[in-house]
């Protein structure tokens, strides 16, 4: 008995975001919401559909050395929170740089990679990571 | 509003228990409590549980418990905020008395863990973070904390060192509490070089994985001095909400749904950090702990490192906190942590708290946390005279 967290409904659902940073924004608060959220904390309904950038900065991260079963091929592996807009900002892994480079503050830069492989029939699942620019 | 007071409180050993399972662990420490407190009848119960879903494949906790507990037909409810499920449970049986609406409340909280394996485990635990937005990407509850380590180091120079002597005093503590999963002395060099969990957090940063129950025993004042038990008040409640994902909290170095928990609780008791005398913290990590004391307002923002390493938190120090051992040593099954902290308090008011007794001990405070900080509870409790 397993429970999957990655099934086709619920992947479909959210490829805007996965696949294309699709977020929205409010302009009376100079916020963006991802993902795309119904009503912004100040109460307006009228959000605006945006595409975040495709880079940011690393505000923390840390390296995973256990990881939830998905990603055991990947371990060690680092992951971080990166800032791409006034409030929009994503947990994210850092890829294809080596971890004693890596620091808050770095500038990084968004790429469509494979996240990890989904139960019994090794499905692939994709969305976003950022790299070292 | 009526007077609320804590009449009993019931716990079991905790740690990796095979041979009991999710309702035997339950029914134990309520059966303590309700022995305990001597009265003769409940009104109403609450049971705290984070994942009896994923854990143990069974839902439906508060008939079940009261099925077992030979309590039916009284309200019996089931109360899930993650690892505050407990706190909650607490918090929702102490507003049924004060409320009037019952007058004795069994309030307890229970996690099996160990029916699971680890990565069965780990997954469980992650559901109580943003599933899509941050767990999807490959996240886990000790990297989540890593990161806000990693935020408090670079913005406060916290140490490395200073992070480990938290996990070095609450085992020093649970070295003399019974019921503690883990017996242990680990030093500061031990937990640097333990294995690596989510850099700079490792193994001997994390509560562990456990089963186990706590309860307690809710009535009014009133009714607390007919049973003519030591009146052991509960002067302050709070619970806030917050941001299931971290990224989304402006500040990384803080939890901030501690300090407005906190805030709630001390303007209805009208006491200040000041006034407390000691202290169950929920350090899930060693980095926990730290924020969360700058948060309650023990020490200044960014010198919860320094604070520790002077010994303020020691038994004998300014602010004694996690005289239990912690979630560290004591262990941390999810949805029995919080109300196994009103355990604590009690005992250390009730001066039954031995070689971890805080002297002169009148008013203790209890902080039980969900996730990485979407949700908390802050109760103060003081013994009448
Ligand atoms: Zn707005």
């Amino acid at each position: 008995m397993s429970f999957e967290s990655v099934t086709p409904a619920r992947y479909a659902r959210f490829m805007p975001q996965r696949y294309r940073l699709e977020a929205n924004y409010c302009a009376k608060c100079d916020l963006h919401h991802f993902p795309p959220r119904q009503i912004c904390k100040c109460g307006n309904k009228e959000l605006e559909t945006r595409t975040l950038p495709d880079e940011g900065e690393v505000l923390t991260y840390t390296i995973i050395h256990t990881p939830g079963s998905q990603f055991s091929d990947e371990r060690p592996f680092a992951i971080g929170i990166i800032e791409l807009a006034t409030g929009a900002r994503i947990t994210a892994q850092i890829a294809d740089t080596p971890f004693d480079e890596i620091e808050i503050g770095m500038r990084v830069k968004i790429e469509f990679r494979r996240i990890q492989t989904v139960g019994e029939a090794g499905v692939l699942a994709y969305g976003y990571k950022v790299v070292s620019m | 509003m009526r007077d609320v007071a804590v009449v009993g409180i019931g716990m079991n050993k905790w740690g990796e228990l095979w041979d009991k399972d999710l309702r035997d662990l339950y029914v134990e420490a309520s059966l303590l409590a309700i022995e305990d407190a001597g009265v003769d009848h409940i009104d109403s119960m609450y049971v705290g549980c984070m994942s009896s879903g994923l854990f143990n494949c069974q839902e439906h906790l508060g008939s079940l418990m009261a099925d077992h507990l030979g309590l039916t037909p009284i309200p019996a409810t089931r109360i899930e905020s993650a690892c505050v499920s407990g706190g909650i449970a607490f918090r929702m049986g102490f507003m049924e008395v004060a409320g009037g609406f019952s007058d004795i409340v069994l309030a307890g909280g229970v996690e099996k863990m160990t029916d699971v394996s680890g990565d069965g485990a780990t997954f469980a635990l992650a559901t109580a973070c943003d599933q899509e937005w941050e767990a999807y990407n490959g996240i886990t509850f000790p990297g989540l904390y890593a990161m806000i380590a990693r935020a408090h180091m670079h913005k406060h120079g916290t140490t490395r060192e200073q992070i480990a002597m938290v996990s070095v005093k609450n085992h020093k503590n649970g070295m003399h509490n019974p019921n503690a999963q883990y017996h242990l002395t680990p030093s500061v060099e031990d937990i640097i070089n333990s294995v690596k969990v989510a850099e700079p957090l490792n193994i001997l940063d994390c509560s562990p994985i456990t089963d186990g129950a706590a309860a307690v025993i809710l009535t009014t004042v009133e009714k607390a001095k007919e049973l003519g038990k030591p009146i052991i008040r509960v002067i302050g409640a709070g619970q806030a909400s917050n941001t299931l994902a971290l990224h989304n909290r402006s500040d990384l170095t803080r939890i901030q749904v501690t300090e407005d928990a906190a805030k709630m609780a001390y303007k209805m008791a009208d006491k200040k950090p000041e006034d407390i005398d000691f202290a169950e913290v929920h350090d899930c990590f060693t980095i926990a702990e730290l924020v969360i004391m700058e948060e309650l307002g023990f020490v200044e923002r960014g010198k919860g490192g320094a604070a520790v390493e002077a010994g303020e938190t020691d038994v004998g120090g300014r602010i004694p906190i996690n005289t239990s051992g912690g979630l560290k040593s004591k262990g941390h099954p999810v949805g029995a942590t919080g109300v196994a902290q009103i355990h604590t308090l009690v005992e250390q008011l009730r001066c039954d708290m031995g070689e971890c007794q805080v002297k002169g001990a009148k008013i203790g405070l209890a902080q039980n946390m969900g996730g990485s900080g979407g949700s908390a509870t802050v109760h103060i409790l003081e013994a009448m005279s």
